[in-house]
C-alpha cells in the first residue's frame, strides 16, 4: 500500500511525522508542562520562566542536534551503500568512528580542561582515521572498494587497539569512567554551543552529498560502467568520502558512537521508497531523524536516569534488521 | 566520425596481449572481432573504451585521440556495452536508460523532462515500452541486452562497442539482438564494433570480420563487396582465416551459403 503513494506525498508525511514526534518531545521530560505554556514559550511570549529556559536552553537544542544527528547518519549509510554496492556497509567502514574515539581519549587523557578539545580532537581523530585508510586503499590497483573496505578494517582495529592500549593506561578513578562514558555516546550535553560545533560540518556534507546525487547515483552501477558513462570515478568517490566522514565525524565528536542509525535507517529508506539513490536521499534525512529522535526520547524518558542512546537504538534497530531479513525470505519465495 | 586505431600495443599484467594492432571503423560499419577465448577481444574492446590502459600507439576519434579526452566527451562519443552486469539490478528499466544522458550533464545536473522523452522515444523505437517499469531483475536476459541497447542510444554516441553481447543469449535472440543493432547502425549511421565468438554470426550480421590471433590481427575480410566472385573470395578468405585461428577442424558448408562448420575428425 505504501508503495502506491507517490513520492512527494511520502516525504511530506515524513516531514508531518517529524515535526510532530519534536513537538511531542519537548514535552516529554521530568518537568510536566501544558501545550498553552509550551505554545507560550515557542511564540516568544514567555522568556523568563524557568520553563523557557527548560525548552529553549536545554530541551530545544537537543531535539535539534538530535535530528540533524540522525540524518545525517542515516544519508552517511544510505550513501556508503550504495557507494560500496553492498547493503551491510555503515558509514563506520572506513574507521571513522574508531579514529573518532581515539582522538577523543586522546583529549580526555591530556587536554582535559582545554574547552571543547574532546569535540575537535574526536572530530580531527575520524578525519585522519579515513585520510589512512584512503592512502591505504591506494595500494590495491585492481578492485578499489575491496580495497577500501580493507583498509578500513585495518584502521578500524588499530584504533581500536590503540583506544584499548589508552584505556589501560589511563587513570581508573578519574579518566576511565569518563571515557567509557564517552564511548557509550548520548546526547546528555547538548546545547546551542556544541550546534555551533556541528551545523556546518553537517551543512557541508549535505549539501555537497546532493549537489553530487546525480554522478552518485551513476556510480552505484559500478566503475567500469560509470566510467563508460563519463562520470570521473575517483573524484566524485573521494569527495563524496570526504562529505560523509564530515557528518559522521560531526555526530560522533558531540555524541559519542551511535550504533546502528547508518546501518539500519537505509533499508527502511529503501522499502519506502524503492531503489532510487535521488529519491532515497532526502527520505533518508527524514527517516534517520526519526529513528534518534525516538530513541533519544525514549532514552531520557523511560527511566529516572538517562540510558545510552546507543542501547535503543541497537534494541529497535536489531530486530527490525532481523524482520527485513524475514520479509525478504517470504518475498523471495 | 570514424575510429582509427593505430599499431597499438596492449598488456594484460605483464603479458602482451595484442600488438601492433591497426584498424579503421566508418560509420555505418559493422565490424566484428573474432579469435579464441582469452585471445584478446576483450581486452581490445575495454582499451577502446578507455578502461584498459593503451601501452604503444594511440586510438583516434577522427582526428582526435582519445586518450587526451575528458570521460564526458568520450563518454559522448563512445558507447560501451559490457558482456556482464556486476552491480544492483532493482532499477526500473526506463531509470537505467534514463543514465544514458550523463555525458552531456555536469556533476551537479541532474536530467531534465526533456531527457526522460528521450527515454520514451528510445524505449518505442527498440519496441521495449512494454518493460518501463519493469526492474532489471525482472526481465530475461534477452530483454536486459536490449536495454543495454537503448542506454547506449541515449548516449548518441557515433561509435558503439560491444563486448560479447550474444554470449548469454538464447540461438533467437542472439540473432534478434543482431538484427536490431544492424537496422540501428543503419539509421543512426554508427561505427560498431562488436567482439564475438560465433563465425555465423559474424558472417550474417557484419561488413567486416577481424581474426585475432597470437596477438597479431590475422586479417581483415570485407563481406560486403558487390559481386558474386568477390563474395566468394572473401569467404575463401575467410575459412582459410579461421582454419589458422581456430584449427583445420574449420569447414565451409557448400550446401547452405552463410554457414561454416566445424567437422572433428
Amino acid at each position: 500500500m505504501i508503495q502506491r503513494c507517490p513520492y512527494k506525498r511520502k516525504l511530506l508525511v515524513a516531514i508531518g511525522i517529524l515535526l510532530a514526534l519534536s513537538g511531542m518531545a519537548l514535552m516529554i521530560g521530568r518537568y510536566p508542562m501544558s501545550l498553552e505554556e509550551l505554545g507560550e514559550v515557542l511564540l516568544g511570549r514567555d522568556t523568563t520562566s524557568s520553563l523557557y529556559t527548560l525548552i529553549m536552553q536545554i530541551r530545544l537544542p537537543r531535539i535539534v542536534i538530535v535530528i540533524l544527528s540522525g540524518g545525517a547518519l542515516s544519508l552517511a549509510g544510505t550513501i556508503y551503500q550504495g557507494l560500496f554496492q553492498n547493503p551491510l556497509v555503515s558509514p563506520d567502514v572506513l574507521g571513522v568512528s574508531s579514529g573518532c574515539g581515539v582522538g577523543a581519549i586522546l583529549a580526555i587523557l591530556f587536554f582535559p580542561r582545554f574547552p571543547h578539545a574532546l569535540q575537535m580532537m574526536a572530530f580531527c581523530g575520524g578525519i585522519v582515521a579515513v585520510i589512512l585508510a584512503l592512502i591505504m586503499a591506494r595500494m590495491s590497483k585492481a578492485n578499489k572498494l575491496l580495497g577500501l573496505v580493507i583498509a578500513g578494517i585495518v584502521i578500524s582495529s588499530v584504533a581500536s587497539a590503540i583506544t584499548m592500549l589508552l584505556k589501560y593506561g589511563a587513570d581508573p578513578y578519574k579518566q576511565l569512567p569518563t571515557i567509557e562514558f564517552w564511548l557509550m555516546g548520548g546526547f546528555y550535553k547538548a546545547n546551542w554551543e556544541r550546534f555551533g560545533l556541528i551545523w556546518p560540518s553537517i551543512g557541508v556534507g549535505i549539501v555537497t552529498l546532493f549537489i553530487l546525487r546525480w554522478p552518485l547515483k551513476v556510480l552505484t552501477l559500478g566503475d567500469e560502467e560509470a566510467a563508460t558513462l563519463g562520470v570521473n570515478v575517483k573524484s566524485i568517490r573521494i569527495i563524496a568520502i570526504g562529505a560523509v566522514t564530515l557528518l559522521v565525524a560531526a555526530v560522533v565528536s558531540v555524541a559519542g558512537v551511535i550504533s546502528w542509525i547508518g546501518l539500519v535507517a537505509p533499508h527502511i529508506v529503501k522499502l519506502l521508497v524503492g531503489n532510487n539513490l535521488e529519491k532515497e536521499m532526502p527520505m533518508s534525512l527524514c527517516i534517520g531523524a526519526i529513528l534518534l529522535l525516538v530513541a533519544d526520547t525514549l532514552a531520557r524518558s523511560l527511566y529516572a536516569a538517562e540510558i545510552p542512546v546507543s542501547v535503543l537504538t541497537t534494541f529497535v534497530g536489531a530486530p527490525f534488521l532481523t524482520h527485513l531479513l524475514y520479509q525478504r525470505g517470504r518475498a523471495e519465495q | 566520425m570514424s575510429l582509427y586505431i593505430k599499431n597499438i600495443k596492449l598488456k594484460r599484467g605483464s603479458n602482451v596481449v595484442i600488438e601492433d594492432f591497426s584498424l579503421h571503423i566508418k560509420q555505418g560499419e559493422l565490424v566484428a572481432v573474432l579469435g579464441l577465448n582469452g585471445i584478446g577481444k576483450t581486452t581490445l574492446i575495454k582499451a577502446i573504451a578507455g578502461l584498459l590502459p593503451v601501452v604503444q600507439g594511440d586510438i583516434f576519434l577522427n582526428n582526435t585521440p582519445i586518450s587526451k579526452m575528458k570521460p564526458k566527451e568520450r563518454a559522448q562519443n563512445l558507447a560501451y556495452m559490457p558482456q556482464q552486469m556486476a552491480y544492483d539490478l532493482s532499477y526500473t528499466v526506463s531509470d537505467f536508460i534514463l543514465m544514458g544522458i550523463t555525458p552531456y550533464l555536469d556533476f551537479w545536473q541532474t536530467p531534465r523532462r526533456s531527457d526522460d522523452e528521450e527515454v520514451e522515444k528510445v524505449l518505442n523505437a527498440l519496441n521495449l515500452s512494454y518493460l518501463k517499469a519493469s526492474r532489471l531483475s525482472q526481465i530475461s536476459g534477452g530483454e536486459r541486452q536490449m536495454v543495454y541497447l537503448a542506454r547506449a542510444l541515449m548516449q548518441k554516441a557515433s561509435v558503439m562497442l560491444l563486448d560479447e553481447p550474444t554470449a548469454y543469449l538464447d540461438f533467437k535472440r542472439q540473432h534478434e539482438f543482431l538484427h536490431t543493432l544492424k537496422k540501428v547502425k543503419e539509421q543512426a549511421n554508427k561505427a560498431i564494433l562488436i567482439a564475438i565468438h560465433d563465425p555465423n554470426l559474424a558472417l550474417q550480421y557484419a561488413d567486416r570480420i577481424v581474426i585475432l590471433h597470437h596477438k597479431q590481427m590475422l586479417g581483415v575480410v570485407c563481406l560486403t563487396e558487390e559481386g558474386d566472385k568477390d563474395r566468394k573470395e572473401a569467404k575463401r578468405v575467410l575459412i582459410k582465416l579461421l582454419k589458422k585461428a581456430y584449427g583445420e577442424e574449420v569447414e565451409f558448408n557448400q550446401d547452405i551459403e552463410s554457414s561454416i562448420l566445424y567437422r572433428q575428425k
